[in-house]
């Protein structure tokens, strides 16, 4: 391939991944990023003759500093300072690509791309960085060399010329063993960097932090919901957490029947559930164990989940869960705990922002009978409320419960009524309620519905028997991913039921029929990719994500225990992933532990470090052409060359092939008239250059004195 | 002159421009990284110091297991730009060496860079570089320094090898002279039974010879000896021509810059009267004050000529020698 086409190549490819790193975070609205996409499209067709237009270079600088000043306009009116400048450094790129003559050219656009590397680690922290990250591995040393080698040759015919031009239209430097040796370097790169991210210590100070991720939406988790939104995402097949039971049996069933709970909402009006705004109270902590109800004990069963960031902050808890456990981040060597907080509805949050998957731990009962629940007052008489001209809705609970008075006979008679029997039927279309009520027209017209029509009809129909009752939302069911070894929550098992007051309790009741309960495990190619996919998601989170400096200390000590298992030392235990076999399921020390006194005394080693090698250079320079000598022989040196410049003033310069000895013997029988003085100051100079004898300063000037006599004193001698 | 214990020095890097700037972005990162905790910057870290290491690792891979040598030209004029060839020889069997540079040192001053694009494994490429002298004289060769700033052009590496060689510089050729007359010398002038340009074949045959002329060449006697083989021909006439250069400095002068670029103009008249004389088939000879060039005949290439006066010192008068019998004065 011709190197001027190998070279637009793969400098489009570098800056189209530094581009894409940009455009993963959300400073981009679809109209910008369509855009970009369509200017760097363009830039492509940018060639001469069109570069060598007077008025086209103009044209991009001018352009460079409008939309600068109109960046700095828009930050000034508000908007986000980060934002502008990925833009501005978006449009640089698309700028440079659209003008590139020299190789200083394809340097800068090599350097913005660079830097559209680092800014994209503030955007996105996904799977998707990971495959721009890998791309820039590969591309990276392409783009360097043919940089490197494109300098080279306009340094040796000159930045524009026909030999230049001949040399760029050559073939012989762009050749497929170029590329393919230049490919397998991405091998010892890749590896080089492996090592140096698992290596380098995590002492993060956090004095800022990135912007957080892109969350998933969610409908459903808010603080209202309208009835029909679940049935919106029913088919989305996007993946909202990852379950990993303990001790599940093996091998694991294909789906699983798990209740994840997420919010409630005790407010039920035209069609919209809300939830009344009562402030909630953080969760009592002992170290990383937050108490739901109770610590936990041993017979409790133990998830854990990996929840992917929403833009609601809500934890989902398993039926019966009583404590959530929920490992710290360290910065700057100490633990800082999450704030996690419960709200009436037991609707439980976490505080602060996620750089990714929220991996927690959740304790429950083995067998769940409902839970007991602090309600405010005037939460007491909401779950109670029913809507006016809801006269028909409470005649026909009346009629199905036929008489009973049990309360939890009660919620059965009605649950089976909804669920079974087949006068309901699910579907995920939405009924067509002509401005009616919805709830009426499903349970009098339509009788058909999605799982929020199923739980709205048995939570009124609930509460019109005077029994407390609630819409919940949440997650029911996650299908097996052999890939990752977990259970995948989908936004597809998005799911509405109801809890019913009963007995101090509430509890739990799906009216929901099971054709809407329980869904088969998808299967097919697309399913595999997904899961896949999904799968090195999680891979990536955990070991690059959230990576940290205990993770490090783990895998020290799992280093250390394997290498003394090698050894065969006794009592040494094998490695385990899960840690150090101790039997114990603690958070361990923090190895390292800095602070600001930490950064300064490093800082300072590599300043002193930086100083002592310019310091080292500068001296190696002084003393390249010989070595640096004493003062004394100094002196007598400077000496014999006063001496020396003296005599070939004087026409009796010293023969190369004389000695300093030598020469002055040799004037002395030629009779040179200051024969005297040379040998004296020869003598002088010999002793204090290779002998032992020093060379005052008064000595010195004496004699240069009469050094600089020789030519004067020859001069002024008779010539027969 | 440097002393070189060894003949190849120890391999030298140095951060280019780029390097530098690099190195800094990379702190910057390092830096960002640890302040923020962040792991996608430590991820980007490791690749930039990644790419540092791979890079010097390269550089060196390209320096490895090279051959260097000099093509010096036959002749070098004063004043005239001739081009210098270095030859670099790559023995490695598998690796090609990518964007080298060799720089020569004349007389302690760096040269211009031959540039080496590719040598590909086994192979040998010539560069030449750009060598204009604006004196005569004998100029010492001492040390190439051979470097590359392959692949990413962030560290630049290279070694010094010490290749002593010397070059004869001629002296400037002047574009016109005046040719005097030759007057024929009677009495002790007798035909000099010389070879030289003519037309007789003398009957005898020698190697051939920078400025020889390709109708001289015996090709009967050059195919059986493998080398090119020329006639020499009988000179027709005896002239021969002396040509004297006054290389004194006269004593007492004021000017000696003057009197120094004098001397110079002189010895370029010389040289390019003698290789006019010398393609007229005319013999020859420069005297100075202090020596005597060989006598080249009439027909033959100037280059002894040249070679004499490229090295034509000037000279101070030697000083009164005392008489011997002259007691040594006391100190």
């Amino acid at each position: 391939m011709k190197f001027s086409s190998a070279h637009k190549l793969v400098t489009y490819l570098f800056a189209a991944l530094g581009l894409i790193a940009l455009l993963l975070g959300t400073t981009f609205s679809p109209v910008e990023a369509t855009l970009v996409v369509l200017a760097f499209a363009a830039s492509w067709f940018a060639e001469p003759p069109l570069l060598d237009r007077p008025g086209y270079s103009r044209f991009w600088n001018i352009a460079a500093v409008l939309v600068l000043v109109l960046q700095i306009a828009r930050a000034m009116a508000g908007e986000s300072i980060l934002s502008v400048g990925v833009q501005y450094a978006a449009f640089l790129q698309i700028s440079r690509l659209s003008h590139r003559k020299t190789a200083a050219d394809y340097q800068q656009i090599a350097i913005l791309g660079f830097l559209h590397l680092i800014a994209g680690t503030v955007f996105s922290t996904g799977l998707d960085y990971a495959v721009v990250f890998f791309g820039f591995v590969i591309v990276m040393p392409w783009m360097l060399a043919l940089t490197h080698l494109r300098k080279e040759l306009e340094i040796a015919h000159g930045s524009d010329g026909p030999v230049l031009r001949g040399e760029l239209q050559s073939k012989k430097l762009a050749t497929p063993a170029f590329f393919g040796g230049t490919t397998l370097l991405a091998v010892p790169l890749f590896v080089l960097t492996a090592a140096m991210f698992f290596a380098f210590p995590r002492v993060g100070f956090g004095f800022l932090s990135n912007l957080g991720v892109r969350p998933q939406s969610v409908a459903g988790f808010g603080d209202d919901v309208e009835l029909g939104g679940f049935g919106t995402i029913r088919d989305d097949p996007t993946v909202v957490m990852r379950v990993k039971p303990k001790n599940r049996p093996d091998p694991p069933r294909r789906s699983l029947d798990l209740r994840l709970r997420g919010t409630s909402f005790d407010r039920y009006s035209d069609g919209r559930w809300s939830r009344s705004p009562i402030a909630g109270e953080e969760l009592k902590r002992l170290q990383d164990t937050y108490m739901v109800f109770r610590p936990p004990k041993p017979g409790d069963r133990e998830y854990e989940i990996i929840l992917d960031p929403m833009d609601e902050a809500v934890l989902f808890l398993p039926e019966g869960t009583v404590s959530l456990q929920l490992p710290p981040t360290v910065r700057a060597g100490r633990n800082r705990y999450r704030r996690i907080t419960r709200s009436p509805g037991l609707d439980v949050r976490y505080q602060g922002r996620v750089q990714g998957p929220l991996t927690y731990k959740a304790f429950a009962k083995a067998k769940s009978r409902g839970f007991r629940e602090n309600i405010p007052n005037r939460l007491r008489s909401r779950y109670l409320e029913v809507p006016p001209d809801y006269d028909r809705v409470e005649a026909l609970a009346r009629e199905v419960v036929n008489g009973v008075s049990n309360p939890h006979a009660q919620a059965q008679f009605v649950e089976r009524y909804l669920r079974g029997g087949g006068k309901y039927r699910y579907t995920l279309e939405q009924p067509d309620t002509e401005g009616k009520d919805p709830l009426q027209v499903f349970l009098f017209e339509a009788k058909a519905g999605h799982c929020e029509y199923f739980s709205t009809a048995m939570a009124i129909m609930m509460r019109s028997l005077g029994l407390p009752a609630r819409n919940v939302t949440g997650f029911l069911g996650a299908d097996y991913n052999p890939y990752g070894d977990y259970y995948a929550v989908r936004n597809g098992h998005a799911h509405s039921w109801v809890e019913v007051l009963i007995d101090g309790r509430w509890v739990t009741f799906d009216p929901t029929p099971a054709s809407g309960q329980v869904f088969a495990a998808p299967s097919g190619l697309a399913v595999k990719m997904r899961q896949i996919l999904d799968a090195m998601r999680v891979r990536w989170a955990e070991y690059v994500v959230e990576y940290n400096i205990r993770d490090q200390a783990k895998a020290l000590q799992g280093l250390a225990a394997w290498y003394r298992s090698l050894r065969g030392d006794r009592g040494a235990k094998p490695f385990s992933a899960d840690g150090p076999s101790n039997g114990q399921n603690e958070l361990g020390p923090i190895p390292f532990r800095p602070d600001w006194r930490w950064f300064v005394a490093i800082m300072s080693v590599f300043g002193v470090g930086v100083l002592w090698v310019r310091w080292r250079r500068k001296r190696r320079r002084r003393t390249r052409a010989g070595r640096q000598l004493d003062p004394n022989r100094d002196r007598a040196v400077r000496l014999y060359l006063t001496l020396e410049s003296s005599l070939r003033s004087a026409g009796q310069a010293r023969p190369p092939d004389l000695t300093p000895i030598e020469h002055a013997e040799e004037l002395d029988r030629a009779g040179f008239a200051a024969s005297d003085e040379v040998r004296e100051v020869t003598d002088a100079y010999l002793a204090a250059r290779f002998g032992e004898a020093t060379l005052p300063l008064h000595d010195y000037k004496r004699l240069r004195q009469l050094s600089r006599g020789v030519r004067a004193k020859a001069k002024r001698a008779p010539t027969s | 002159m440097r002393i070189f214990r060894r003949k190849r020095s120890r391999r030298r890097f140095r951060l280019t421009r780029e390097g530098r700037a690099f190195l800094f972005v990379t702190v910057g990162v390092g830096l960002a990284a640890v302040n923020t905790a962040n792991n996608l910057l430590y991820l980007v870290l490791g690749l930039l110091l990644s790419l540092l290491l791979v890079s010097g690792v390269l550089s060196d891979l390209a320096l490895w297991k090279l051959q260097i040598s000099r093509n010096l030209p036959a002749r070098l004029f004063a004043g005239r730009r001739s081009l210098i060839d270095i030859a670099l020889l790559n023995e490695k069997r598998w690796l090609s060496s990518v964007s080298v540079e060799a720089i020569d040192e004349v007389d302690g001053v760096d040269t211009e860079a031959a540039r080496f694009v590719r040598v590909a494994p086994g192979k040998t490429e010539v560069a030449s570089y750009r060598f204009e002298s604006p004196r005569r004289g004998l100029f010492e060769l001492g040390t190439v320094r051979v470097l590359t700033r392959y692949p990413f052009g962030l560290i630049e590496k290279g070694y010094t090898i010490f290749l002593p060689d010397e070059i004869v510089v001629y002296p400037r050729l002047l574009e016109h002279v005046a040719t005097p007359a030759l007057r024929p010398m009677q009495g002790d002038a007798a035909p000099i039974h010389q070879t030289g340009r003519g037309s007789e074949f003398a009957g005898s045959v020698r190697f051939y010879r920078e400025g020889d002329e390709a109708r001289d060449i015996h090709w009967k006697r050059t195919a059986s000896r493998g080398e090119l083989v020329v006639r020499e021909h009988e000179q027709d006439s005896s002239a021969l021509v002396t040509l004297t250069v006054d290389n004194l400095i006269p004593s007492g002068l004021d000017d000696e810059a003057a009197w120094q670029e004098r001397f110079e103009t002189s010895i370029s008249e010389v040289a390019t009267l003698a290789s006019v004389y010398l393609t007229q088939g005319i013999s020859v000879q420069v005297q100075s004050s202090s020596s005597v060039s060989p006598l080249v005949p009439g027909g033959t290439p100037p280059d002894p000529i040249w070679h004499f006066l490229a090295l034509l010192a000037p000279a101070r008068a030697a000083a009164h020698r005392r008489d011997p019998k002259h007691k040594r004065r006391a100190a």
